[in-house]
């Protein structure tokens, strides 16, 4: 009997197993199904919500692996879902978000606000979580027409954001970044600003300017696979954009932007040009190995909400540095001479961190470094629950102290630069 | 007492520990962070460690249970130790707790399948499908279920470690602070709604009389419910520090979301799916354990010599509960009665017939046998 009934069982489960089986039901073909590999999504004077698709073509043989060829979509709509519709409804293939590697969004929404938007989003089963999200201040679709060397806009600014993401060079800003800090009142999403470059742009382009920039300016040019460009051709990754909740407020540059990174989170090879005189002659490259910051509450400030406004809360950035470039006479071979170089790098991180403290808490007053995270860390919840609501304002209030202490490990290949003097 | 899978059908204590933990663990922890992470926040994870206490306390009823009477499962124990009005009842209600779990369980399990994957597959042949799969398992009888388990279970929890694993360049430790979260009230509450995961190991009472040295069925079941508790807690902390608090009570699967935020670097896409392909293997094992302790206890309480007349009506009402309730609030709502009815009356099953065996002495037959 048992036997009878196992073997009906195993039947049954082949017939189930059978119903399943793709081309016998709801089969869909390669070639039917339209791979979202970015999203824009920006608002329209009129209030109405513009959706861009940048659908990948899959193509068939090698010539089609070495050009990666895309369609741009585009409609608008009452919401971001309705525009999907409409763009459904035109389109011959099923669109899925699954792929989306990029969503570039329009500053005009960002300011706008992303809490409408982003639930469409979040809603779809198949939209990677790790989707990086950018905020860009021109044309949306400017940005996701352009492709560099064969490579669609969308794979491109994720490539870009991969590498520079670990390095400080933009926010890490996925989009499950964003969501959990557009609800979490201790930390401010910041994200990624994209941009084109111009020809009267720095290479490095940025709120920066010409020290932040460079390293940004040949990361992006290295990723050309060997064509030249030239600069109106690229894609440059300059700063982020500062959020208060769903919504935009502001810009960081480029070097403000890497301060924030280095105190929200733990980065590896950022890198920059120091000046070392102030006509500029004298510089020197610096690869920022690693960095990371403590964040110091003082017992009272934790104990008492009442003591929050106006607490001094001090952070603490330590790191390693590498020397990737020296123009300089001083070959800064005696350990004054280290220890001064250590001392100068570190005041300049410090005032990079001090510009970028003055710009969010006092002229946008949003917490995008988290210190209002860590109040909630360390601080009873029953205290954090009476200040989370006023957060922004206490953040304005603290008074932060930075102290930089960054020691160099690393002078490259060589012990001394080129030198006339030493010539024989 | 019902004739249950083959007749030759012995479980090992080890084996025994592992279906314990397979029924605490493997359907619950998919879904048990979007309920508690509301309550307290960043200590749901703690809290679900804690709630193994009410589980641990089940386990040693149970333990007593079966040492003072050695090869009998629940409804034999009742017979003995109860009249035989209250003997039925207790049965009866063991049998409807396991249909209740079955169904619960099962419709959790295509709910987890369905919307994050097979959105558009029909639910009813995902209903048919894996009805077929547990009803399969459950004709091999315990034993084969019990071999599958210690094959699937570990992979199950070296799963867990490997989440944990590739979670550490994105996770955020310092969301599991402050420590206790909310508050130690919401924290005691935490642990109560938990404990009804740790106290489903009442359902081990349905295989007991297979357990080949049921003197040692408490302590295994103790570690049945250590294991699953502790996986299930390690899986809730690792959804916190990567979503944090508020993103796990935002989701419905925050186990699933975990999964689909890690990964070994960027080249491997939808990794996930091997960690949900173990999961999902367990969830199986676990529902075919629960549809064999439901097909027992229902023939145990009727009084039928096989279980065979129990199977096919079964098949069929685990495929409509597959399928019920339809909408995910009224899924939620489900569960929510899961949580707050599940740890007292596991409590009080054992408890009463414990204290029925206590005031009315055992059979010399059944203390020999000890």
């Amino acid at each position: 009997m048992t036997r009878w009934l196992s073997l009906s069982c195993l039947g049954l489960v082949l017939v189930c197993l059978g119903l399943v089986v793709s081309g016998c039901g709801t089969a869909v073909d390669m070639e039917d199904v339209g791979f979202v590999v970015a999203l824009g999504v920006d608002s329209e004077d009129d209030g109405k919500v513009r959706l861009w698709l940048e659908v990948a073509e899959p193509g068939m043989g090698v010539e089609s692996l070495a050009k990666q060829e895309t369609l741009l979509a585009s409609t608008e709509g009452d919401t971001l879902y309705d525009a999907f519709i409409k763009l459904e409804t035109r389109s011959s293939r099923n669109l899925t978000l699954g792929h989306v590697r990029t969503i570039v969004i329009g500053e005009r929404l960002a300011r706008a606000g992303l809490r409408q938007a982003v639930d469409a989003l979040m809603r779809d089963a198949t939209l990677r979580l790790k989707a990086w999200v950018l905020v860009t201040p021109d044309p949306v679709e400017e940005v996701l027409s352009l492709s560099i060397a064969g490579q669609p806009a969308g794979m491109f600014i994720g490539s870009l954001m991969q590498r520079e993401a670990q390095r400080a060079g933009a926010p890490s800003s996925r989009i499950v970044d964003l969501v959990t800090h557009i609800e979490e009142r201790g930390v401010q999403p910041l994200i990624a600003r994209v941009g084109l470059a111009r020809e009267s742009e720095s290479a490095g382009g940025g709120g920066g300017g010409a020290e932040g920039g460079a390293a940004q300016g040949s990361a992006s040019g290295g990723d050309g696979s060997g064509t030249s460009m030239n600069l109106s051709d690229m894609f440059v990754l300059n700063g982020a954009a500062v959020f208060k909740g769903d919504k935009m407020v502001g810009w960081l540059d480029a070097r403000q932007s890497a301060a924030a990174v280095i105190i929200n989170s733990r980065i590896q090879g950022y890198e920059f040009i120091h000046k070392l005189s102030a006509d500029g002659d004298e510089s020197i490259g610096v690869n920022l190995m690693s960095a990371h910051a403590e964040v110091s509450i003082p017992r009272e400030c934790l104990a008492d909400a009442e003591k929050v406004e106006g607490c001094t809360v001090e952070v603490k950035v330590n790191g390693l540095w590498g020397m990737r470039e020296l123009i300089s006479d001083d070959q800064f071979m005696t350990e004054e001479g280290v220890v001064a170089l250590n001392k100068s790098i570190s005041v300049r991180l410090k005032r990079d961190t001090d510009d970028m403290l003055r710009v969010i808490q006092t002229e946008l007053g949003s917490d995008v470094i988290g210190i209002g995270e860590v109040f909630r860390q360390r601080m009873a919840h029953s205290n954090w629950k009476k200040i989370s609501g006023e957060w922004d304002t206490l953040f304005q209030s603290l008074n932060i102290k930075v102290i930089v202490n960054v020691a160099g490990r690393r002078r490259g290949q060589i012990l001394r630069s080129l030198s006339e003097d030493k010539a024989i | 007492m019902a004739r249950t899978g083959s007749e030759n059908d012995h479980i090992r204590t080890g084996q025994f520990a592992v279906l314990v933990a397979e029924i605490v663990f493997s359907t619950g922890f998919m879904a048990v962070g979007s309920v508690i992470a509301t309550i307290s926040e960043s200590a749901a994870w703690l809290g679900t460690l804690l709630g193994a206490a009410g589980g641990l306390i089940v386990a040693w009823l149970c333990g007593t249970l079966v040492r003072l009477y050695p090869g009998m499962n629940l409804p034999a124990i009742a017979d003995t130790v109860l009249p035989k009005a209250l003997s039925k009842l207790a049965s009866l209600s063991f049998a409807a707790y396991c249909t209740w779990l079955l169904g619960i369980g099962s419709r959790q399990f295509i709910i987890a399948i369905w919307i994050p994957f097979l959105e558009s597959t029909s639910p009813l042949t995902l209903a048919l499908v894996a009805s077929a799969i547990i009803a399969y398992g459950a004709s091999l009888g315990i034993e084969a279920i019990a071999r599958a388990s210690m094959v699937f279970f570990p992979i199950a929890l070296l799963s867990i470690v490997v989440l944990a694993g590739l979670s550490v360049p994105v996770a955020h430790p310092a969301r599991l602070l402050p420590i206790i979260g909310a508050g130690l009230p919401e924290l005691g509450l935490t642990a109560l709604i938990t404990s009804a995961y740790g106290t489903e190991c009442i359902v081990g009472l349905a295989f007991v009389s297979h357990l080949n040295e049921p003197s040692r069925a408490g302590r295994s079941m103790s570690w049945g419910v250590l294991v699953g508790m502790t996986l299930m807690s390690a899986v809730l902390a690792v959804a916190t520090m990567l979503l944090g608090s508020q993103g796990v009570a935002r989701v419905m699967f925050p186990a699933v979301e975990a999964a689909r935020l890690v990964g070994p670097g960027e080249f491997l896409e939808r990794s996930e799916v091997l960690l949900l392909a173990i999961w999902f293997s367990v969830g199986l094992l676990k529902q075919a354990a629960v549809f064999h302790a439901t097909t027992v206890s229902i023939a145990d309480a009727l009084g039928l010599r096989t279980r065979t007349p129990v199977f096919i009506p079964l098949i069929v009402a685990s495929v409509i509960l597959s399928l019920y309730p339809t909408t995910v609030v009224s899924v939620l709502h489900s569960l929510k009665l899961f949580q707050r009815y599940t740890p007292w009356y596991a409590l009080a099953l054992p408890a009463l017939l414990l204290t029925a065996s206590a005031l009315r002495p055992v059979p010399a037959e059944g203390r020999r046998r000890e």
